[in-house]
């Protein structure tokens, strides 16, 4: 026997198979219904670092991660993320980037010749939360990156399918 | 411990040395040898002032090109300014400066006359005490034709191969800067006419503009500069780097011009020779002013790299005459220059010159207003001299450079292809990048 083959955990497949079967058909238990969010995630936390075979069904994807898209002023990024961190969101992705909208570009002059700016730098953030969080998150962006003036951004929101921890594998808002 | 304790202690030691040189009474006084030594030591470093303005527009036009370019442009500065030294060395030195040896008196001098230095420990009565020394002479006057070599490479920019670029600079430098260099200061016919260029607004800077403009013509604009009519403005990649060039370009300028007195032998050449820089200064300052204020008042927004071009621009412009005016006449007449700058920038636009940092404007309008202006301040200077003499440069220089330029254009090419182009002449002729982590520009 190799030695790396003593170490692995124990195989919990058909324990995994029964989980599964629970998330897919609903709860079992009515008791464990009301204290217990079903979804596949707390079952999973409950054994961590199993292979859990197959991926969450189709129709619970993406009900339990929200992605939100917002494109704002890059001079209200700090604000922005102040807010964010006030209201219990832990991470987040910010971009460079420019674009058009209904601000759409103006004119500059370089050497004594006029140009058209197109597109107009603009900070990208993305913030994937927990779905029922995901409202209080849109509306604290727009409050906090309104200037009242064109140009200032948009938010958009989509339903993730899926989420992974990296280090520990914890998936959708355990992974967050 | 107060050194004037040891003070006798020295006055006995120095008692022997004394009476040792009084028994040579060869020697000559510092009266005779003193203006070598001051003259000398003021071209060394005047010299080497000039020679950190290959730097300056190296920096310059790194920051004006796009990023795509900046290893090019750096390859050009450097090597630029090493095939002037030593075409300087193998032909240009004494064709401009050729004493009695002429090939067409006042017109043309010696071909195939190299420089040779005074020799090693050289004595008194071998040196040119009337003068200075050949090795920092030389070594100040090829600092110059280097300048005007740097001003063809900012105008060319972006989109010129580097070997017919290094082709046309060897014939500047080694025969068609000194062919006309010494009509001035090598004592030719323009001298002999009454002609004033103190410093080199016509000799160095418009001669650099002409080429420059003949250069432009024969190549073309860069991809996609000027389109359905329009002008499509291409930033410079950055404008730290310019900026520092312009400073460093202003700060070889008191050497540029300071240096043009040619002498530091009496109280007049020295009080001339800071008079000079003075004045140098002021010009510089008053041009970037002048573009400050005039891009504001026309554009609605300060531009930088005007103001940049406004200094340099004042610089020229006082260089024809940095010596007889007052500080409030460099003041004047650096200003006209940087006016010149805001006011021609877009006029050769307008006319497709594409001419990447403005050389020509700078180099060549300003360079063309200083050589007149000479006759505001300096009695000696007519109007109609200058303009022969600003007329003699063009026609000579641009005609030459037209011809240059095509033949190179005919024979092997000076345009980098579309693509080489829109690559970028880093990765395309020299296959690397100066800001290789960065995105394309």
């Amino acid at each position: 026997m190799e030695p790396h083959a003593l170490l692995a955990p124990p195989n919990f497949s058909s324990l995994a198979t029964f989980c599964a079967k629970i998330v897919q058909n609903g709860p079992i238990c009515p008791i464990l219904h009301p204290c217990v969010s079903l979804r596949p995630t707390t079952f999973r936390a409950l054994l961590p670092g199993v292979n859990w075979p197959g991926r969450t069904p189709a129709h619970l994807k993406g009900t339990s991660v929200k992605l939100i898209i917002a494109a704002i002023k890059p001079f209200k990024l700090e604000e922005v993320r102040e807010a964010l961190t006030a209201i219990g969101v832990r991470g987040m992705m910010v971009t460079e980037i420019k674009g058009f909208g209904s601000q759409s570009g103006h004119t500059e002059i370089y050497r004594g010749a006029e140009y058209a700016v197109n597109f107009v730098p603009k900070v990208k953030l993305e913030v994937v939360v927990a779905a029922s969080m995901a409202d209080q998150v849109v509306e604290t962006i727009q409050k906090t990156a309104k200037t009242d003036k064109i140009g200032d951004g948009k938010i958009f929101v989509l339903d993730v399918a899926q989420a992974v921890r990296v280090r520990t594998g914890e998936t959708d808002d355990e992974a967050l | 411990m107060k050194l004037t304790k040891y003070l006798p202690l020295a006055a006995l030691l120095l008692v022997p040395t004394m009476g040792l040189a009084q028994d040579e009474a060869a020697a000559p006084g510092f009266d005779e040898i003193g203006p070598y030594i001051m003259t000398t030591l003021l071209f060394m470093m005047a010299g080497f002032l000039v020679f950190f303005m290959a730097c300056g527009f190296a920096m310059l036009e790194a920051g004006l090109v796009r990023s795509k370019n900046v290893a090019m442009q750096l390859t050009k500065n450097v090597s630029l300014f090493s095939v002037a030294a030593i075409m300087y060395w193998l032909i240009g030195f004494n064709l401009m400066y050729p004493g009695d040896g002429w090939t067409i008196p006042g017109y043309v001098g010696p071909f195939f006359s190299q420089t040779v230095l005074d020799a090693v420990g050289v004595a008194p009565e071998d040196a040119a005490l009337d003068y200075a020394s050949i090795g920092s002479d030389f070594f100040f006057q090829l600092v110059f034709v280097a300048a005007t070599a740097s001003i063809v490479s900012g105008a060319v920019a972006e989109r010129i191969k580097l070997w017919p670029f290094l082709i046309f600079v060897l014939l500047l430098t080694g025969i068609l800067y000194p062919i006309s260099g010494s009509w001035q200061w090598g004592g030719g016919w323009l001298s002999e006419m009454g002609f004033s260029d103190f410093a080199g607004s016509t000799v160095v800077h418009s001669v650099g503009g002409w080429a420059a403009l003949a250069g432009v013509i024969v190549l073309g604009p860069r991809l996609g500069k000027y389109k359905d009519g329009k002008v499509n403005p291409m930033p410079g990649s950055n404008l730290a780097i310019a900026t520092l060039g312009t400073f460093i370009l202003w700060l070889g300028w008191f050497g540029f011009n300071g240096g043009s007195q040619l002498a530091m032998g009496t109280v007049g050449d020295v009080s001339d020779v800071s008079r000079i820089f003075a004045n140098t200064n002021m010009a510089a300052a008053s041009g970037a002013i002048a573009a400050l204020i005039l891009t504001q008042l026309v554009y609605g927004k300060v531009d930088l790299t005007m103001v940049l071009n406004g200094a340099l621009a004042g610089l020229v412009s006082i260089t024809a005459e940095p010596l007889a005016p007052t500080l409030f006449g460099a003041l004047w007449i650096g200003a006209i220059g940087g006016v010149i700058v805001v006011f021609t920038v877009p006029l050769l636009d307008q006319l497709k010159i594409d001419d990447v940092v403005g050389a020509i404007p700078v180099h060549l309008f300003a360079g063309i207003w200083g050589t007149i202006a000479v006759v505001f301040y300096n009695g000696d200077a007519s109007i109609v001299t200058q303009v022969i003499g600003i007329a003699a440069y063009g026609v000579f220089t641009f005609v030459a450079s037209l011809i240059l330029w095509s033949v190179l254009a005919a024979i092997i090419g000076i345009r980098a292809s579309d693509e080489d182009q829109m690559e970028g002449l880093d990765t395309s002729e020299l296959g690397m990048e100066a800001y290789p982590e960065f995105s394309k520009g």
